[in-house]
């Protein structure tokens, strides 16, 4: 059987199990005497979403919380690119960054949150702190091993061509990194994404309305369960098009064409 | 037991995947099957038998009691100190499981694992209109409710500007609704201030409010009104100014199945918790000498906090229709909840 084929049939097959799972649940919930409280219909959780985007601030949370993760994305990749470049400056600063990788990667951010809440206060800039913390390290340290990885014969190529080092290192070394440098936005994507939804679920909301996770917990509290799993099926559409769409896109556009694809 | 994965691991090696040899090997292929078939019941039914097990476990008498931090919830913690409830219950096994606030003990409520609530009186009305199947039992205690702020312009609601940020412990608890009333009578609208609300526990608010960043406003409970008002801090209003009569504060809640079908524990819960009330207040020195280690200050300290001003200890539950008007009023509650369908009896 050929590629594509198996392609069509694989996705089919997905799509088919989705459905069963969908009707599994429907029929769990009308066939049981569960109680919705526990369990809702997926009529009730449409309705939920439905009546929370158009009523309430389903809409204007969610956008938030892209904004914010946007924005935060944006700053750790122009930090990571900045601390990267410095550390193939000279041997002094790349031995900071990795001692600032060593200490900071493996910190979860949530960890750190009381002291984020103590110095920059409960507000935007809290979080903002907390998702450039989870994005920027994951990032950092891949976008280093690319650009290590770089083989010599380009960057001499490059030098003999009398390229200056900033040069090198912009058209040459960082175009070799870039499946790290996506790599490592994905796991910066995932792992902003968790710790801006954890924060607003452990320490309250942020901002006028907050994000997604205050959405969770304002459903939590207020027991619309329905509206619990409106929320969460928020998170997992925007995890398909962002993981799925978004970075697919990125993929096709740099790699895919420069043909690095291994 | 890695040893058994790796038997386990060969074991499912050793079954083809795909019937390839059927005819070559077709009797080795059956006993593989049959093999891969025993397997399968071995594991239902040791799936079954730890459910059965589990609910088995269930029939033997036990009394799950949800409860928070504070000394409102000090009743409770004489009860435990002493084992009242291991005496007046015989054979029945006792757990407690202290929790950070209402909504975990409304969930383990509603799965069955707790029997016997204890939280704020809002929260209680909020899970009746969602359809949660459970009534007042009776009341725990009341204490005072204030709106603190740190500024000495602000006087009435009404002098905040859009930049003060005000502290509640959740969305939907007492403190919350106190303030959207107050919002209501002075600003005329009970959701005006609902952008520039912070949930955040007490201890993290009242540092806030002391290191003077946005947070202005704290609706909070003894002993953080004492530590905010001896730093200079001033009350705007409190909880009986705003409903206009004292009210129970904490209360305790079951469900309507524990009413129905197991009733003498019910009966036995509340008595001793009746008695644990009546000590405290025959007895409330010598219970706060017995309790100081349990919450860690000294006994004059938590003696204090016993007797602070507004601190009730009583079964009597009091101001719940005022409660349920006000929440009805400030859109915190959809439906009228009958006043017969709010306590038990």
């Amino acid at each position: 059987m050929n590629d594509s084929g198996h392609k069509k049939k694989n996705r089919l097959y997905r799509w088919i199990w989705v459905l069963v799972l969908l009707l599994a649940w429907e029929l769990t919930v009308r066939l049981s005497d569960i109680s919705p409280l526990m369990l809702p219909g997926i009529g009730d959780i449409l309705s939920a979403l439905v009546r929370d985007a158009t009523e309430g601030r389903l809409l204007t949370q969610t956008l938030f919380s892209l904004g914010m993760i946007a924005g935060g994305m944006l700053c750790s990749f122009v930090l990571a690119l900045f601390l990267a470049y410095l550390s193939r400056l000279h041997e002094i600063p790349e031995a900071l960054v990795q001692v600032l990788c060593t200490i900071a990667h493996p910190l979860p951010g949530l960890a750190l949150m009381p002291l984020i809440i103590l110095w920059f206060g409960t507000g935007t800039g809290a979080v903002f702190a907390l998702i450039v913390h989870s994005a920027l390290w994951p990032l950092l340290l891949n976008l280093v091993t690319g650009l290590e990885r770089t083989p010599e014969l380009y960057t001499d190529l490059g030098k003999s061509l009398s390229m200056s080092q900033t040069a090198v290192f912009f058209e040459i070394r960082l175009r070799y990194a870039a499946p790290e440098l996506i790599a490592g936005l994905k796991t910066a994507w995932a792992r902003s994404w968790r710790a801006f939804i954890g924060a607003e679920m452990v320490f309250g909301a942020v901002g006028a309305y907050g994000g997604i996770g205050s959405y969770l917990l304002t459903r939590r509290t207020f027991m619309d369960t329905a509206g619990l799993f409106a929320g969460i099926l928020i998170v997992v559409l925007i995890g398909i098009f962002v993981e799925g769409l978004l970075f697919r896109l990125i993929e096709k556009q740099t790699v895919d064409k420069w043909g690095m694809r291994t | 037991m890695i040893h058994d994965a790796l038997k386990t691991e060969k074991f499912f090696r050793m079954i083809p995947r795909k019937r390839k040899h059927k005819t070559e090997y077709g009797r080795v292929h059956f006993f593989r099957k049959a093999a891969s078939r025993l397997l399968l019941l071995m594991l239902t039914a040791t799936l079954t038998a730890t459910l059965f097990s589990c609910t088995a476990k269930k029939e033997q008498q036990r009394v799950v009691i949800g409860y928070q931090f504070g000394t409102a919830y000090a009743p409770l913690e004489l009860m435990k100190a002493r084992g009242m409830l291991e005496e007046n219950m015989p054979g029945v096994t006792v757990e407690w499981r202290q929790l950070g606030g209402p909504t975990p003990i409304r969930e383990g409520m509603l799965n069955g694992e707790i029997t016997f609530g204890f939280m704020g009186v809002c929260p209680v009305l909020i899970g009746m209109d969602n359809g949660m199947p459970w009534k007042y039992a009776c009341a725990l205690s009341a204490n005072e409710v204030a709106v603190i702020t740190r500024s000495d312009s602000v006087q009435s609601l009404k002098d905040l500007n859009e930049n003060d940020r005000i502290a509640i412990l959740s969305p939907g608890c007492t403190q919350h609704v106190l303030l959207s009333l107050l919002a209501k009578e002075q600003l005329g609208d009970a959701s005006a201030l609902d952008a520039q609300l912070v949930s955040m526990t007490h201890p993290d608010a009242v540092n806030a409010l002391l290191s003077g960043t946005e947070i202005s406003v704290h609706v909070t409970t003894p002993p953080y009104i004492q530590k905010e008002l001896s730093h200079g801090m001033h009350r705007m209003a409190d909880g009986t100014d705003i409903m206009g009569e004292p009210f129970t504060f904490i209360c305790s809640v079951a469900m309507e199945e524990t009413y129905e079908n197991n009733r003498e524990t019910y009966d036995l819960f509340y008595e001793t918790l009746a008695e644990a009330i009546d000590e405290i207040n025959r007895n409330t020195e010598a219970v706060s000498a017995e309790l100081a280690p349990v919450y860690g200050i000294s006994p004059e300290a938590l003696y204090e906090q016993m007797t602070y001003n507004g601190t009730i200890y009583s079964t009597e539950l009091q101001g719940i229709e005022a409660m349920r008007d006000a929440m009805l009023s400030c859109g915190f509650l959809r439906n009228a909840i009958p006043t017969e369908d709010l306590v038990f009896e």
